[in-house]
């Protein structure tokens, strides 16, 4: 038997229907009703570890969970020892630099030295700016990012953005892409290195049903 | 004022300091048995020594604020190979040494600043043989300290093989632009990395196929030679596992052979292995360890005898997973020697001597003891398990 930490919220749906496809059905966690945390497939060949997003990556780096699904800015932001396996496609969105609509800035190196930028990935933040060699105080904030230069408490926030609705929303404006991030199946390296083979098959599994999401005519 | 001891600093309690004193005195008995000696490297070295030439980074250093670079060992292969080439420079080779330490290790904790982890860890150092016989000495030394050591049936063994000169000739097929991009891929089992590599179809699934070649060394090798011919580091290893799978297998450990296992500390050439432990959550590493012929090279004043070998067993992982039925036999009996009156002291010491002369642990109520539940709470909180009461 193997276990998956599965993040809960955005990813969580197309993570089940992803290892639907493949025969494990971990439906029972999008039950209303469900208050397990650890809750085993319907076939009894898996279980599945509910937590939070950043939770995801220290489950399967401490080997916990030998597979997790788990957003690229996650990953990035925490980098914890996890093998990266498959690029799975959904959650699709990207991690940006925002500032104020009025601000007048338009690129990162317009932002002045030492301004105030706030961030849940200050991690992410960190290396771009050290990378445009750019001094800036970095504000760790939980959520609302938004609400750092609506306030005047910051300059800037470094956040994800999927559809740019809550930017626009808030009187903000995307200046600079930092990465792009989807899903992604990871795997406790020394589980790897151990299997024997049932891993590295759901493994190949995912890898041909993401093959099939992403270019469902067969082109590549 | 904080009480509580630093981040990872250990703060064991009586228990695991006896099952510690246990597993590291059967483990220094048996490297004795074998011609170890015991040496004691300090904790603190200078930062040239403990980044052993390169293979260990600065930043996992715990350093110590003095007027020169200091730092607490993160290992302790760099203070003996320093130790070999220097003080025992003259001694005839090979040098056979064991030592028992406690190390210091500087991890990255997620938001950015640090973690200490302090281990404490049994190991060899077998310098100055070339020949694959000390690879041989040393593994079956290891598989003979699990043995000794009588981890738990429950939990299975896995003993990794992986060596730096295959992964070296797996690389050498490519630009020497993008080694270093596909070393990293294959240590860390990247294969997304790979899927975004700028290198043709064919080599993708030439790496894709090395990244799951893994498992019993007969076919490894096999399929290693059926692609790069035969040669000296496959003919090694064809004739180390020769002899040390049926050893392996008969102490239950299997064997396994991994070219791209890599290890975190840049230390090793050669030979590279770590024994894992199936454990009731998650697959621990319990020993590691692997040749550092170049580490040797580094510290020497001539090349000569330039070659080493070690591994480290880490005794704080193992407690967890060693049976306490010793541990119960060696302290199943406790006295607690009891007395009505303060002038019953003096034949209450005679009397704990004579328990000690036996063998067994006794300790003295240190006021006399008025009432039968008086001197049950107080077996109790001592944890003995009988009372001898002094008249």
């Amino acid at each position: 038997m193997f276990t998956v930490a599965l993040a809960k919220g955005a990813l969580l749906k197309e993570s089940v229907s992803m290892f639907s496809n493949i025969g494990i059905d971990f439906s029972a966690v999008l039950e209303d009703s469900n208050r397990q945390l650890m809750v085993p497939s319907a076939c009894g060949r898996a279980k599945a570890l509910l937590v939070r997003n950043s939770d995801v990556p220290v489950y399967v780096s401490y080997g916990q969970a030998q597979l997790g699904i788990v957003g690229f800015d996650v990953l990035k932001e925490q980098k914890l020892q996890v093998s990266n396996l498959v690029d799975l496609g959904f959650g699709a969105c990207h991690m940006s630099i925002a500032v104020k609509s009025s601000s007048g800035y338009l690129s990162a190196s317009d932002l002045p030295p030492n301004c105030r930028v706030a961030s849940k990935f200050t991690n992410c933040a960190k290396n771009f700016f050290d990378q445009i060699d750019l001094p800036v105080q970095l504000v760790h904030l939980s959520g609302s990012v938004e609400l750092g230069p609506i306030t005047g408490m910051a300059e800037a926030i470094v956040d994800l953005v999927a559809t740019g609705r809550t930017l626009k929303d808030n009187g903000l404006v995307e200046i600079e892409e930092l990465f792009k991030s989807s899903a992604r199946l990871v795997g406790h390296p020394l589980s790897l290195r151990l299997d024997r083979g049932p891993l590295q098959e759901i493994i190949d599994s995912i890898q041909i049903q993401s093959q099939t999401n992403l270019f469902p005519d067969g082109k590549k | 004022m904080t009480l509580q001891p630093a981040s990872g600093a250990r703060d064991l309690n009586p228990q695991q300091v006896r099952k510690n004193h246990l597993i590291a005195s059967k483990l220094s008995s048996l490297y004795q048995l074998w011609g170890y000696e015991r040496i004691s490297p300090p904790h603190i070295e200078r930062l040239d020594t403990l980044m052993a030439a390169g293979g260990i980074s600065n930043n996992e250093i715990l350093k110590i604020v003095s007027d020169e670079p200091l730092g607490l060992r993160p290992e302790i292969t760099a203070s003996i190979v320093r130790a070999a080439s220097t003080r025992f420079n003259e001694y005839e080779r090979p040098l056979r040494f064991w030592s028992t330490c406690t190390s210091f290790k500087c991890n990255q904790s997620i938001d950015g600043g640090i973690d200490i982890e302090e281990s404490f860890q049994s190991g060899v150092e077998l310098i100055g043989t070339k020949a694959i016989n000390a690879e041989i000495e040393l593994l079956s030394l290891l598989i003979e300290s699990l043995k000794i050591i009588e981890i738990d049936q429950e939990y299975k063994l896995t003993l990794l093989i992986g060596n730096t000169y295959l992964l070296e000739l797996i690389l050498s097929s490519f630009d020497s632009t993008k080694i270093e991009e596909i070393k990293n891929i294959l240590c860390d089992l990247d294969y997304i990395a790979l899927s975004k590599l700028d290198i043709k179809d064919e080599q993708k699934i030439f790496i894709n196929k090395i990244l799951n070649m893994r498992g019993k060394p007969e076919k490894i090798l096999t399929t290693l030679k059926n692609i790069y011919g035969s040669n000296s580091y496959i003919e090694n290893l064809k004739e180390l596992f020769t002899i040390i799978e049926p050893l392996a297998k008969e102490k239950g450990i299997e064997v396994q052979l991994d070219p791209t296992l890599g290890t975190k500390y840049k230390l090793y050439s050669g030979l590279t292995f770590s024994l894992v432990s199936s454990s009731p959550s998650a697959p621990v590493i319990i020993a590691k360890g692997g040749r550092y012929d170049d580490l040797v090279k580094k510290f020497s004043s001539s090349d000569h005898n330039c070659f080493g070998i070690g591994f480290s067993i880490s005794i704080d992982k193992i407690r967890e997973l060693v049976s306490s039925r010793e541990e119960m036999k060696v302290n199943n009996e406790k006295v607690l020697i009891a007395y009505k009156q303060s002038a019953s002291l003096y034949k209450a010491l005679k009397q704990q001597k004579e328990w000690h002369n036996k063998g067994i642990i006794s300790i003295i109520s240190h006021e006399p003891q008025k009432t039968n539940d008086e001197t049950n709470q107080l077996l109790k909180s001592n944890r003995c398990t009988k009372i001898e009461w002094i008249d």
